[in-house]
């Protein structure tokens, strides 16, 4: 407060002064005021992860044993379990006498099987009382086990007075198993008036088998297709890239398969296709054309998955000329086929949450050439901050420890993207390319020193802007006709200042 | 209502810059002629010296003149021409304010004593060209250069009682001295002055360098709000002093031609109480923001320069022992000669020295007695960078009274604007017993 009534007592008192020594004075004005700022913008040095992070969101980075850079992009797909896609029909089988022998390929199953660990369902046995009295019955199927034992099943029957007396028992099957390994199902009951323990013959007997939910079968289970779900893989790299023609030599397709069914199983790509910025839809060739076959755990690796590694690369796929047309998008559509072949003499087995999944990856080691690649990106301005500057000049220092030359150029551009202006009348060079060892190493960075000026004409035209694009040209060193590796440590650096001369206010 | 004074005292000094006034060494007939010299005898055998006010500026770069063209009722403004006129070592600008209620000397046989009181603000402010060159031109027309943009402050304000003595060893020989106490009542006093911002010319980096310090006692920075200014110390505080005065009169040629030399203000003042320090240090090169962050849609922007640069500048409030200032040193030797009865014709060659350098001025006076009642007198100065400096000084003498007032530039009177220096003094005193006279 003393201070403010200080500045404003000082005040009144200059102005006291000046009014009885001066004419009247109404406006006071600065003359000639126009200073010349110098800033600097950035010093920044970008390594070439930093830039395959900002551009390859979709993907994950990793170096070999000598730092060798690598794009990985990976999906994964994976089928239905084995009890959604196999399943057990409700069975009924006729009792026309007290003892049925059956061979096991006879059971109405719809597969020959050999064993069934049951996880739920019902057993049922009907039959008809024309006895007039009540029975005692008692039924065994000697292949239906509890803990390995045979299960005989003591039915007591009370007599409804009529004269045919309709008897349904049902039992749960849970935790039961079926063993049909000996080929036969074996099916008996004893059935005996109470009265006078006088065996007889049941009127309409049936067994019959219902809601069958298993945990494990056994057997020849037939030719089976899976129909795996179509899926997808984005690569970001080429997400930004414009009209550009890059050369992978060494990309890789790999497709890693884990099954825990336990039988063989073919899969066939449906379709495999890449979408490109410059080629549209393109298709890429490969054995899984014609279906491989994936390994599958034995009867004696129940519960285990087995592994298959197919591996993909320019020498036997179309990957290279694809990733050339800069794709965007993996397409990839499956089908398996359980025992393609339908041979009958596999025994298999399923569980009920038997699988397999395939993982798809596509790997990019940075091993390249390219005679154009385009990379642009959008940054907010606003050129209304122009309005205070009579006219710029931008330097630009640039250090380059990679092995490409690229040109750079600005488009000022308004909310509608309309170019108002450019920085350079053409496009500039900013990065020269490192120098290279035999090996394609960088062993010397290039160098650049840039003037750039802005005219008051230029400033005055690019002031509406709301966006900026930069547009950057790579090719790799010696134009794009030697294929370079870019390893972990490389980075370039750059430096930008600016030199403005502001308006005069007045 | 004590710091109101001292701030009125402030303020009044800040609007009478000044230097010493030179006339007062010529004008030997008023007894303030002593404090120019502490050997020279008053002509009346008591002397009571009521309030007399001084105030004076000095300005070692530009006149308003120089940066100001009035047409018709507006003010253009040229700060190209102000920086252009400015010293790329430093400029000065330098107010003193003296105020003297009282002061008593009387006479004895070849001896003469006084005792004075008076209050003293002066204040000294160096600032290098560069400040204002920076802040007018910017610093794109300076790549690769350092340039330094700190200001110096040194304001003082204190209490004197001064005991002064000269003794007339022969009959054209006298020398004399005044012992001073000094009480300090404020002082802000820059330590260390070292404020520099150097451009690469690469690609314009910037890197400042702070290495300043201001001390103050009696001033309290208050958070934002300004300067607080403390109480009017008592008469006999903790921030004391001595200082010393020395002079010597020598008479020649049948006393018609008087040579004098002094030196005046060699002293300090300790402070000790309400003590507070302010400093900035460090250094910082600003290279520009890091282009990945900005690409990244949440990254920091170029809000963030100014804040990174205010760090720089920073200052923090830190603590200090008690520490001395210096009143400088003035020196004064002349010659008057009195070719005639009444008219005395004189030159003095005039230094002050403040850190280390020293200020000199010349002046060549003219005054005419006539009477016993009334003197004027013309002086006609110069020092740095000012050459048309033309003061004045007159006595009347009424009864026992006498009134005088003087200046050493006449000029802004007329021409306020065309000036770098302009002082004044009015006073009375009661002088009575007028002793034997000699020549001059």
């Amino acid at each position: 407060m003393r201070q403010t009534i200080a500045q404003v007592v000082l005040a009144g008192c200059l102005i006291v002064l000046f009014n009885a020594c001066l004419q009247d004075i109404d406006d006071v004005q600065l003359t000639d005021w126009s200073p010349e700022i110098a800033i600097p913008i950035t010093n920044t040095t970008y390594s070439i992860q930093d830039f395959l992070e900002n551009n390859n969101s979709g993907g994950s980075i990793t170096t070999d044993e000598d730092n060798l850079l690598k794009l990985i992009h990976a999906g994964r797909v994976s089928s239905l379990n084995g009890a959604d896609k196999i399943q057990i029909p409700d069975v009924s089988i006729p009792l026309p006498n007290s003892s049925l022998d059956l061979s096991s390929s006879m059971i109405p199953f719809g597969y020959d099987l050999t064993k069934v660990d049951f996880k739920g369902g019902e057993l049922r046995f009907a039959f008809d009382n024309i006895h007039n009295e009540d029975l005692m019955v008692s039924l065994q199927i000697n292949e239906l086990m509890d803990n390995g034992m045979s299960i005989t099943y003591n039915i007591p029957v009370s007599w409804d007075g009529s004269a045919s007396q309709t008897i349904m028992f049902s039992t749960d099957l849970m935790d039961k198993t079926l063993d049909l390994s000996g080929g036969n199902l074996s099916i008996s009951y004893d059935a005996r008036l109470s009265s006078t323990n006088q065996s007889v013959l049941l009127d309409k007997a049936s067994i019959g088998l219902k809601d069958i939910s298993y945990r494990y079968i056994q057997g020849y289970i037939g030719n089976i297709s899976f129909d795996l779900p179509l899926d997808s893989i984005a690569i970001d790299l080429f997400e930004n890239s414009v009209g550009s023609s890059i050369y992978f030599e060494d990309p890789i397709i790999r497709t890693s398969i884990s099954n825990s069914f336990g039988v063989p199983v073919r899969i066939q790509a449906n379709a495999l296709n890449a979408m490109t910025h410059e080629s549209g839809i393109m298709a890429i060739t490969s054995d899984l054309d014609d279906g491989v076959d994936f390994n599958y755990p034995t009867l004696s690796e129940v519960g285990d998955y087995a592994s298959t590694m197919i591996e993909f690369n320019a020498s036997n796929t179309n990957i290279a000329t694809i990733i050339s047309d800069n794709p965007y998008l993996l397409l990839y559509d499956f089908s398996a086929t359980a025992n393609p072949e339908n041979d009958p003499n596999i025994e298999g087995f399923l569980m009920d949450d038997s699988r397999f999944s395939v993982d798809f990856e596509l790997e990019l080691p940075l091993w390249l050439r390219s005679d154009i690649f385009t990379l642009e990106n959008v940054v907010e301005f606003d050129g209304s901050i122009l309005d205070e500057i009579e006219a710029a000049h931008f330097k630009l220092n640039t250090n380059n420890g990679l092995p490409i030359d690229a040109d750079l150029q600005f488009f000022f551009e308004d909310e509608n993207g309309v170019v108002l202006g450019t920085l350079f009348d053409t496009p500039t060079p900013i990065l020269s390319s490192g120098e290279l060892d035999a090996d394609g190493r960088v062993i010397s960075n290039g160098s650049n020193e840039l003037d750039i000026p802005l005219s008051n004409s230029l400033l005055q035209q690019i002031m509406p802007a709301k966006q900026i694009r930069i547009a950057a040209s790579i090719v790799t060193a010696d134009m794009g006709t030697t294929s370079v590796k870019f390893y972990s440590d490389y980075a370039f650096n750059f430096q930008m200042g600016l030199k403005a001369t502001l308006k005069n206010p007045n | 209502m004590q710091r109101y004074i001292l701030f009125v005292l402030l303020f009044v000094s800040s609007l009478g810059f000044a230097q010493q006034d030179l006339s007062l060494h010529f004008m030997h007939n008023i007894a303030q002629s002593n404090f120019t010299n502490p050997s020279s005898f008053n002509r009346y055998k008591v002397n009571v010296s009521l309030p007399s006010f001084y105030s004076g500026f000095y300005h070692s770069a530009f006149t308003p003149a120089d940066v100001v063209d009035i047409q018709g009722t507006t003010m253009f403004v040229s700060l190209d021409d102000m920086v252009n006129q400015l010293k790329e070592e430093g400029n000065i600008l330098q107010t003193n304010l003296h105020f003297d209620p009282i002061a008593i000397s009387f006479m004895l046989p070849k001896l003469q004593f006084s005792l004075n009181y008076g209050v003293r603000v002066n204040s000294h402010i160096q600032y290098p060209k560069g400040l204002f060159s920076l802040l007018w031109e910017g610093n794109g027309t300076n790549l690769g250069e350092t340039i330094n943009i700190a200001p110096s402050f040194d304001i003082m304000a204190f209490h004197e009682i001064g005991l002064g003595v000269a003794v007339e060893i022969q009959e054209n020989l006298s020398v004399g001295g005044r012992l001073r106490y000094l009480s300090g009542i404020a002082t802000t006093y820059t330590d260390a002055s070292e404020v520099s911002i150097h451009t690469n010319p690469e690609f314009y980096q910037l890197t400042a360098t702070t290495n300043y310090r201001q001390l103050a006692s009696g001033i309290t920075y208050d958070n934002g709000n300004g300067v607080d200014f403390g109480g009017l110390s008592a008469l006999f505080g903790s921030n004391t002093g001595m200082a010393i005065d020395l002079g010597a009169t020598y008479r020649l040629l049948d006393q018609k031609l008087k040579l004098q030399a002094s030196i005046l203000d060699l002293g300090a003042i300790t402070w000790d109480d309400n003590l507070n320090a302010w400093e900035s240090q460090g250094s910082f090169t600003f290279e520009g923001l890091d282009l990945k962050d900005v690409l990244e849609e949440d990254g920091e922007d170029f809000e963030n320069l100014g804040d990174t640069l205010q760090q720089v500048f920073n200052i923090e409030e830190v603590s200090t022992s008690s520490f001395k200032t210096s009143l400088g040193g003035k020196y004064y030797l002349s010659g008057i000669f009195t070719p005639v009865k009444g008219l005395h014709l004189g030159a003095l060659l005039y230094g002050e020295s403040y850190r280390g350098s020293l200020y000199p001025a010349f002046a060549l006076s003219a005054k005419k007695d006539l009477g016993k009642i009334f003197s004027a007198g013309l002086v006609y100065s110069m020092r740095e960078k000012a050459f048309t400096n033309l003061g004045a000084n007159l006595m009347l003498r009424l009864g026992g009274v006498q009134l005088f007032a003087l200046t050493d530039n006449l000029i802004p009177i007329f021409n306020p604007l065309n000036t770098q220096n302009f002082n004044f003094r009015v006073g009375l005193n009661v002088a009575v017993g007028k002793k034997e006279k000699k020549v001059n």
